[in-house]
């Protein structure tokens, strides 16, 4: 059931981007297809290492579709964010054979709500006609930087 | 614990990575967006990530059982740390011999701070044998399953599991008694309950042995001649150089539920028995009765195992007094070593009352597909069947047990067997 709903999941994802892509459909198409065919080879136990690639491999059907379809900015982003994450989550679960049990379910909505979230505030903030420069860019490099030092820390407390 | 990652841990790191720099270099909101749940689950994993402590404990319901029976085995996992486990997987680990009854291998829940979980399990126990039964593997995970921790904990309690003794009925009798009381019935003539012969009056019989119908037809007092009830010395013999194991089992196995169900036969009859483990190790326990010896002589079956030795071992090894003079040697051999069939020969050669019963090994061997194959087994078989003839020839009460056979039979063959064996030695 995992499994199928892994599989179902990544081809409406697959499927998403390409709709009224109108001539360039088809590559669209084909990358998601490559997607649903690493998720079918890693839950057929082929080759586990192909979950890792699909979502990867949907994101970047998705970007190219905004880059071909040249719009300004995607409001479904967001959305699309959180179902790139449950073909993730699902497609592990189907992979790892572990039985899904409430307490991952729910840990894994929270993420997603909390991506969705995030990801609207994101969108949000992209969308303000804020004045660009180099202060600004300087505070997200700052950000970047303190969020990756933040993560090797915990990183680092959690191997310990 | 030991910590580990889960596969989906490094993944989702490059995927949020690889999305930064692609919304860095696009100029665009959307791959960071795309990022955002990836990078907060990995967050998340990692910000909560606390080293679980746990404890275990084992019980049992009991440490002694025959095989095929069940015992319980209770786990006890403690979690001694200040937070709750998201999910503990419980996986019992068990040595050859022992399997699980019913229930799943892998128990998984959560475990709350401070809180103690009981899993029980029956085990079977297949084969005989000492065991160490208790060791579990521990892995427990985080909400999301990203980070793992595992440990294998290899405390364990002991299990003695006895083998199931084969159903015996009769014994093999044996040539000559010893002095001490007991069931067998002796050749020699005195105080006893079985009829021997009539003879004549001598000063000193009794007056109630006197057979009143023998003298008035004899005209001279006659007496009744008894057979006396005299205990016997028996020793096990057990071969441990070789043996052949098949599916079902091996002759190991059957050497050793044989050596049970007669030490227990004999020492009920009030005969003493020893045992010697002729093998890579010599191990040997000199003759005794009572409840205690059949104790000693199954813990020491218990530990009996084929040990690989290529030195030459003959019967100067083995302790006199654990051989007896007069005593009935049983051995239990497949006759698959030479130096095994050597020393029996040579207890032959001694004069010993021995019966060798052979753990045919032909059921566990296959002849092969290639004719070659069957023509060596064929003379191989015809090998055995001369070796099978040398022990006859010098006196042996030879006995053939075939693997799913029961021995009662085997062992009721033997005396015609050994009469005939006895007029061959003399």
């Amino acid at each position: 059931m995992v499994a199928t709903g892994a599989l179902a999941l990544t081809v409406a994802m697959g499927a998403y981007p390409a709709l009224g892509a109108g001539t360039l459909a088809r590559p669209l198409l084909l990358a998601g297809g490559a997607a649903v065919l690493l998720v079918a080879a890693a839950l057929a136990g082929v080759w586990r290492g192909g979950m890792a690639w699909a979502p990867a491999l949907l994101g970047a059907e998705y970007l190219a579709s905004l880059y071909l379809r040249g719009s300004r900015l995607d409001l479904a982003a967001a959305a699309y964010a959180v179902g790139l994450f449950a073909v993730a989550e699902l497609g592990w679960l189907g992979v790892e054979g572990d039985r899904p049990w409430p307490g991952r379910a729910l840990a894994a909505a929270v993420v997603a709500a909390a991506g969705a979230v995030t990801g609207y505030l994101l969108l949000t903030a992209a969308a303000l006609p804020l004045p660009g420069g180099a202060p600004l860019t300087a505070a997200g490099v700052a950000a970047a930087t303190v969020a990756a030092l933040w993560l090797a820390l915990l990183l680092r407390r959690a191997a310990a | 614990m030991r910590p580990a990652a889960s596969p989906r841990l490094p993944g989702y790191v490059v995927l949020g990575v690889a999305a930064g720099l692609a919304a860095l270099l696009l100029g665009r909101p959307e791959p960071a967006v795309l990022a955002a749940p990836f990078l907060l689950a990995v967050a998340g994993a990692l910000a909560a990530a606390r080293r679980p402590e746990l404890a275990v404990s084992y019980r049992l319901d009991r440490d002694r059982a025959l095989e095929g029976e069940e015992v319980e085995l209770s786990v006890l996992v403690t979690n001694l740390g200040p937070r709750p486990v998201a999910r503990l997987e419980v996986e019992l680990v068990l040595p050859r011999g022992l399997s699980e009854v019913f229930g799943p291998r892998r128990e998984a829940s959560g475990l709350g701070a401070g809180a103690t979980r009981t899993i029980v399990r029956r085990v079977r126990c297949r084969r005989w044998g000492g065991r160490l039964l208790g060791g579990v593997r521990l892995r427990a995970s985080d909400h999301l399953g990203l980070l793992k921790w595992t440990r294998e904990d290899s405390r364990a309690l002991p299990v003695r599991v006895f083998p199931q003794p084969e159903a015996l009925h009769r014994l093999v009798r044996p040539a000559e008694t010893q002095a001490h009381a007991g069931n067998q019935v002796s050749r020699l003539q005195g105080e006893g309950i079985e009829f021997a012969d009539i003879r004549a009056f001598v000063p000193g019989d009794r007056v109630r042995r006197i057979n009143w119908r023998a003298s008035a037809r004899r005209g001279a007092i006659q007496v009744n001649a008894m057979h006396p009830e005299r205990n016997a010395d028996v020793v096990l013999f057990l071969d441990t150089f070789s043996g052949v194991q098949g599916r079902t089992g091996g002759t190991l196995d059957m050497a050793v539920r044989a050596a049970a169900a007669l030490a227990e036969k004999h020492l009920g009859q009030r005969d003493r028995v020893g045992l010697i483990g002729f093998g890579g190790t010599l191990r040997w326990l000199q003759p005794g009765m009572g409840d205690r010896q059949l104790y000693r002589l199954v813990d020491a079956l218990l530990d009996t195992e084929i040990v690989l030795s290529y030195a030459w071992k003959g019967l100067e090894v083995i302790p006199p007094r654990t051989l007896p003079p007069q005593s009935l040697v049983i051995a239990l051999s497949p006759l698959l070593d030479d130096r095994v069939t050597a020393a029996l020969l040579d207890l032959c050669g001694r004069g010993r009352d021995l019966v060798v019963v052979e753990l045919d090994p032909a059921p566990f061997i296959d002849p092969g597909p290639r004719e070659t194959d069957r023509l060596a087994f064929r003379l191989w078989a015809m090998e055995r069947e001369a070796m099978r003839a040398r022990f006859r020839a010098l006196g042996a009460t030879h006995l053939r047990w075939r693997h799913g056979q029961p021995l009662d039979p085997v062992l009721a063959a033997a005396a015609p067997l050994r009469r005939g064996a006895r007029l061959a030695a003399r």
